[in-house]
């Protein structure tokens, strides 16, 4: 169905520009057809053209556009792959004693070896200097963060930032008076059915209780409690949303061995074991990724001593169904983890389900290793820049003008 | 199979004839549904006009021509068809391009839509403030000056 826009694109003026084009008319151009040329100007062309007046700003601002220019920009862009990268990331240091952090962007062409930096540092990212990019939630080209205990989502793309209120919690009351252990973190999903963006909170007191919270990122947004009265556990990273499902790897006292599950829609939160002895003891570095549309655990933790990492996919999403595969990785390949001394992390997943590994902070020179399961081929992909990198964070592959309000 | 080539007459709203192949009608899915609905030597598109629809017809025998051809060394004709679309959208200006739009969606081909609206997109990015997006679509704005330096002051960075 093809409406027509009642705005003239072109309006007849009087003013010595549009005299001196001569005097015309354009046809009235069809509504989505209007859209989709917007949704193929580059962003920075978007914010100029919102100044132009206000119903143009409401277009641009409007979900309609926001949602086709999400699957524009992934078709048509080649997929690549961003990294925003900081450096000069020192905790409780003094700000002024350092280079400002930058957050970059990187394009890792998937045929090349090497990653080039397109250096445009982002000031307006400077809010999170202070706490690196772990605690980041990336979704659909969103990000999620924390600074001095807010919760923040920034949108890289609009350079918008939006600070959510506070979850008001019992647990923070108790914590003032008894110094207990306590942890809030954040998780972020997206409902495809009703296209709707909501952000969980986890408030953790030491395996004595956990509250959930659920906050629909919407005007009018406010937090609502969660029913669930399960064994508190410690939720890990920063969860996973894929089809409308967040799911999240959680630990108790002795061992990671369940996922939760949040249903974006219904607002249900399910817990599902994990496989008994699916993860060896340095849990931490597993990878908890999407391979193929599923959540699964990749244990790469032995492959410098054997070449072997196990993947394990949760199959039927809520079902609880995990399979297992095997990678040995081929001869030829061993020298690239051989001679790292670190850590690996990994860092999410790229195009092709390939994994992305990194070297842990601090670490010279820079590369990212590049696992692709499919093909089980492993290949180094450097970062040409000078610095060495602290914090590594694969965006996805979105570029969101989604514009932020509550 | 058939050989000979099949001709078409298309008519465009003020009249204009343009005789062209079966072929470069169906470049166009709605033609290519009439044609063969309607199996009339000649048909009247009333909704474009000469000037316009002979950038269509234009259009559409270069793009049937290097499918034909094209064979093996599609890479090659493929990049000098690029160039072709380059220079046809060079030349025009805006109000054809919108008077294309229209068209190629009336008409529904898709790829000549693609190039148009990517040509209206091009010189919107081009330009480098909103005054000069304004002088260039045409648009009247709507802002007080308050309300114009606020949304300019947030989108700031867009502007270096």
């Amino acid at each position: 169905m093809v409406k027509y826009l009642s705005i003239q694109w072109k309006k007849r003026s009087s003013s010595k520009a549009m005299m001196r084009r001569g005097d015309f008319v354009a046809p009235e151009i069809p509504f989505d057809l209007v859209m989709e040329i917007l949704s193929r100007l580059p962003a920075k062309s978007l914010m100029r053209f919102r100044c132009v007046s206000k119903l143009w700003s409401g277009l641009i601002r409007s979900r309609y556009l926001s949602n086709l220019y999400l699957t524009n920009k992934v078709s048509s862009s080649g997929e690549p792959l961003f990294l925003y990268i900081s450096y000069n990331f020192v905790p409780h240091c003094k700000l002024d004693s350092m280079d400002p952090s930058q957050l970059l962007s990187l394009t890792v062409s998937p045929a090349s070896d090497s990653a080039e930096l397109s250096l445009e540092p982002d000031s307006d990212f400077r809010l999170m200097e202070t706490m690196g990019v772990q605690g980041m939630v990336i979704l659909r080209g969103l990000i999620l963060y924390t600074f001095c205990g807010k919760a923040y989502i920034y949108n890289p793309t609009t350079r918008q930032s939006l600070n959510l209120p506070a979850v008001n919690t019992n647990i923070f009351a108790q914590q003032e008076g008894f110094q207990r252990y306590k942890r809030v973190c954040y998780f972020f999903g997206h409902d495809p059915v009703l296209d709707q963006y909501k952000i969980v909170c986890n408030v953790f007191e030491r395996w004595t209780s956990s509250e959930f919270w659920v906050f629909v990122l919407e005007p009018g947004g406010f937090w609502k409690r969660i029913e669930y009265d399960d064994q508190p556990r410690t939720l890990f990273g920063q969860g996973l949303c894929i089809n409308g499902v967040i799911y999240c790897w959680a630990f108790n006292q002795i061992c990671f061995d369940a996922v939760y599950c949040f249903d974006v829609r219904s607002e249900k939160l399910r817990v599902i074991k994990t496989p008994p002895h699916a993860v060896s003891e340095y849990g931490q570095l597993v990878g908890f990724i999407e391979h193929g549309g599923k959540p699964a655990l990749f244990d790469h933790t032995r492959i410098k001593e054997t070449g072997v990492s196990e993947l394990w996919v949760l199959e039927d999403g809520l079902g609880g169904t995990w399979s297992r595969k095997s990678f040995v990785l081929k001869p030829c390949q061993r020298h690239l983890v051989r001679d790292i001394n670190m850590g690996l992390m990994v860092h999410g997943t790229g195009q092709n389900n390939e994994v992305i590994l990194g070297l842990g902070l601090f670490s010279r020179p820079c590369y990212l290793l590049y696992y692709d399961l499919i093909k089980n081929d492993l290949r180094k992909v450097n970062i040409n820049r000078e610095k060495p990198y602290q914090f590594v964070k694969a965006m996805d592959k979105y570029e969101s003008i989604m514009h932020l309000e509550t | 199979m058939e050989n000979e080539k099949k001709m078409i007459t298309l008519k465009s709203s003020d009249d204009v004839t343009f005789e062209v192949e079966e072929a470069v009608v169906l470049e166009s899915q709605f033609l290519s549904h009439l044609v063969q609905d309607c199996p009339a030597p000649e048909h009247k598109i009333k909704e474009v006009t000469g000037k316009i629809l002979s950038k269509v017809v234009e259009y559409c025998e270069k793009h049937v021509v290097v499918v034909v051809d094209g064979g093996d060394s599609s890479s090659s004709s493929g990049d000098d068809l690029k160039k072709w679309d380059d220079k046809f959208i060079k030349e025009m200006d805006l109000s054809t391009v919108y008077d294309l739009i229209a068209a190629a969606n009336y008409l529904n081909i898709q790829a000549l839509l693609d190039l148009m609206c990517q040509r209206v997109a091009d010189v919107i990015t081009a330009c480098k403030d909103h005054k000069e997006i304004r002088e260039t679509l045409g648009i009247v704005s709507d802002y007080t000056a308050e309300e114009e330096a606020e949304v300019l002051k947030e989108n700031e960075w867009a502007f270096d």
